[in-house]
């Protein structure tokens, strides 16, 4: 089968594994990641075992992905370039931590909860591509 | 009534705030848990494993100072 048929499907697949994987692991209960961030509190660990867990699992894909010319379904791998650690990231991730400790959501758990209809979600997505926009109006991709 | 009218609108605008900042700051940041704190550590990018740790003491700092409001956040 071509890459060109295969690509859509395994990204469906991988979105879906995805989305399995965040409700089972409850990381899209705010409340737990609320609880994770609440150090100082009643603390709940259960996001650092998911992490923990997650991370082993992509690193023995992608070593031998790397070791391949090529993707298995796809025509070239599209490996992130950036190196610097500079201002421009460190202040993406302070901006992101305080939204993500606001309420409890990022991305993925916000798109997974797009279906409870909870008026919550709703705001915060579509905050969130109006973020995504006006940073790239204003701030424009990285170089 | 008005207790009521004021509780949504403080939600809707912590939710706005938040959807802004995450939007805004993984755009910028180029990643998020997933991006940064999952692929990037497995990779072993340094840069990743920086953005992984500053976002997490921002998200920790964030709900410290969300407790010491008193519970109104």
């Amino acid at each position: 089968m071509s890459a060109r048929i295969l690509s859509p499907l395994v990204a469906v697949a991988s979105g879906l594994i995805f989305g399995l994987g965040l409700l089972i692991s409850g990381m899209n209960d705010p409340a737990k990641v609320r609880a994770f961030l609440d150090v100082f509190a009643a603390w709940d660990p259960s996001l650092i075992a998911v992490m923990g867990s997650a991370i082993p699992v992509f690193a023995v894909f992608f070593y031998f992905g790397k070791r391949r010319k090529a993707p298995l379904c796809a025509t070239t791998f599209h490996e992130p370039q950036l190196t610097r650690i500079d201002r421009r990231l460190l202040t993406g991730a302070v901006m992101f931590g305080i939204g993500w400790g606001l309420v409890g959501l990022c991305p993925g758990p916000a798109l997974v909860n797009l279906l409870a209809f909870e008026p919550g979600v709703l705001i915060f997505v579509l905050a969130l591509l109006a973020g995504n926009r006006i940073a790239h109006w204003v701030v424009g991709p990285a170089r | 009534m008005k207790c009521f009218i004021r509780s949504v609108l403080v939600l809707t605008s912590i939710f706005m705030a938040a959807g802004l900042l995450v939007g805004f700051g993984t755009y910028i940041g180029n990643g998020c848990t997933s991006g940064h704190g999952v692929c990037g550590i497995g990779r072993l990018s340094l840069r990743s494993a920086i953005a992984t740790v500053t976002f997490m003491v921002a998200g920790i700092a964030t709900v410290a100072v969300m407790n010491l409001s008193g519970g109104v956040l």
